[in-house]
């Protein structure tokens, strides 16, 4: 089903953004804090696992990836990389969890 | 906007130039040992092969693994830059080739080899200590979690410079003969080594890293600041020669690091954590059993295997144990975040791990380490043999592994090219 507003395409494509440690959507991990509508555009407040997360400036630019292929000259998105309030494991999704109960190595 | 951790990476060449050496030296540390098998079971130190497989071991493969993991993640962890790219570039050159000289001069007693290989060696450290040192001073200390990585960092590189001094020291002294008790200065050095420098690195980087890979919430900051506190007292205790109290309040210390490390284990969201935290695991048991190994050999209480039992619970055991696990799960983590910035697409880390290699390679580490240490204890020099040998075939399997690795890598750009060949139709 195609999403019927830009903030659920913007869900919808954060969703193809895998963590490569863990395997799991950065929406999954609960990176993905809100997205916002403002008159510039989509806002998207990420964060990363912790400020110094190696893998953190490739998760960025896979996001922006991902968000520029849904973007049109009428609707753009940015990302605002935030680490208030840090990231825990609570902000892991149920679905998440599951996978990673699942996940074997 | 702020910049995430991957700004800091370094050049791919320099971590894994450190990276591969440490598991060439691994492979020929095991491969010394088990030809200097009839002299382990009861050596009290003196230049030989048993002397060149323990620093083989100490300085070819966990330094070495500290110096290239440190110079890529430190500045990861305490959120500041290295001063510069150079001095990491510089310290390879001098330590793998002091390493290389050192180790020989060891097994050869050969003393201008044991002069050139330990300068070069001695000089490695200090500019790790100092590049290292420079990072530290710049980090934002208003972070709990960088507070106590700083800390850790700091004890460490003091004892990283101790323990250079003392080598260099016991060095001279194969040569002029100036040092009264060359047995006890050498039993400080090698504590001050193994729990000084290499442990509490260890301890610093376990903070990261374990909640990292577990998807846990580290520790608290006080507790294991505690635990940080007692550790420095038994490091001074044994500094000043009382091993018995050292012994004492390090397997304390240890018992609460344990603690700490268990805690986070049963709180971590990720269940499997794959056969690299089998060894990790083991390091943990370890940790505290060498230490009751070295508390039984202060009190006198053990027979001539009790030394190198010692340093096998300790270096092997535990702290080699301990690296071998990060290694596993560090190498195809970095070299997924290395393969991206070269194809533009993030590999998993599971696409890089290749299980049954590392299966193999644990399980030879384990079996080497019951088989020499119950060859140590019933002095059976042929079972040490086999035991060191089987090390050698676990490290050689690790060599295997980070060469498939490697080939990976290699392949992710032109595999990327072919796939984008056979849909253009070209």
């Amino acid at each position: 089903m195609t999403p019927n507003t830009p903030e659920a395409a913007a869900w919808d494509a954060l969703t193809q953004v895998i963590d490569p440690e863990t395997e799991l959507s950065i929406v999954n991990m609960g990176l993905v804090y809100d997205i916002d509508g403002t008159p510039d555009g989509l806002l998207v407040r990420l964060t990363l696992t912790h400020p110094s997360c190696p893998m953190g400036e490739l998760i960025v630019q896979q996001a922006e990836k991902a968000l520029a292929a849904i973007s049109t000259p009428a609707c753009s998105a940015r990302i605002e990389l935030t680490f208030d309030p840090p990231w825990t494991p609570d902000l892991i999704t149920p679905e998440g969890r599951r996978q990673l109960d699942r996940a074997g190595d | 906007m702020i910049s995430p951790g991957g700004g800091r990476l370094l050049p791919a060449s320099i971590p894994f130039r450190f990276l591969a050496a440490a598991l060439v030296f691994h492979l020929i540390g095991w491969t010394a040992l088990a030809a200097g098998a009839p002299l382990l079971a009861a050596t009290v130190g003196g230049l030989g092969l048993p002397l060149a497989g323990l620093h083989l071991m100490t300085l070819g493969v966990l330094t070495v693994t500290a110096m290239g993991a440190g110079f890529q993640l430190l500045p990861v962890a305490i959120q500041a830059d290295l001063p510069a790219v150079w001095p990491c570039r510089l310290a390879s050159w001098l330590l793998l080739p002091g390493v290389a000289v050192l180790n020989w001069g060891m097994m050869t007693a050969d003393l201008v080899e044991l002069a050139l290989g330990g300068s070069a060696v001695a000089l490695a450290l200090v500019i790790f200590a100092v590049t290292v040192g420079l990072a530290l001073r710049r980090t934002d200390r208003s972070k709990p979690q960088v507070r106590l990585i700083v800390r850790h960092l700091w004890a460490a590189l003091a004892c990283l410079v101790t323990l250079a001094v003392l080598g260099l020291a016991l060095l001279g002294d194969f040569a002029h003969g100036y040092l009264d008790d060359h047995r006890t200065v050498a039993a400080i050095h090698l504590v001050v080594a193994c729990y000084g420098f290499l442990g509490l690195l260890a301890a610093g980087f376990v903070q990261v890293l374990v909640p990292m890979f577990a998807l846990v919430a580290p520790q608290a900051e006080r507790p294991a600041t505690i635990v940080l506190a007692t550790a420095i007292a038994a490091l001074i205790a044994a500094a000043a020669g009382a091993f018995v109290p050292a012994a004492v309040i390090g397997l304390g210390t240890a018992c609460l690091h344990v603690h700490g490390m268990v805690g986070l284990m049963r709180r971590r969201n990720r269940r499997n954590l794959g056969t690299s935290f089998l060894l990790v695991r083991l390091s943990w048991v370890m940790l505290p059993v060498s230490l009751a190994v070295g508390l039984l050999l202060a009190l006198d209480l053990l027979p001539s295997w009790g030394p190198p039992l010692f340093a096998l619970t300790a270096i092997g055991g535990w702290l080699l144990s301990l690296v071998l696990g990060m290694l596993q799960r560090i190498l195809p983590f970095l070299a997924a975040i290395h393969a991206a910035r070269a194809a533009q697409r993030i590999p998993k880390v599971s696409e890089l791990s290749t299980g049954p290699i590392l299966r193999i390679q644990t399980s030879a580490h384990v079996m080497a380490l019951v088989t020499v240490g119950t060859g140590m204890v019933l002095d059976i020099d042929w079972l040490i043999r086999v035991g060191a040998l089987t090390g050698a075939a676990g490290a050689a399997a690790f060599i295997i592994y980070a060469i498939d690795l490697y080939l990976r890598i290699e392949n992710l750009p032109r595999a990327r090219s072919a796939a984008i060949m056979r849909k253009t139709g070209s």
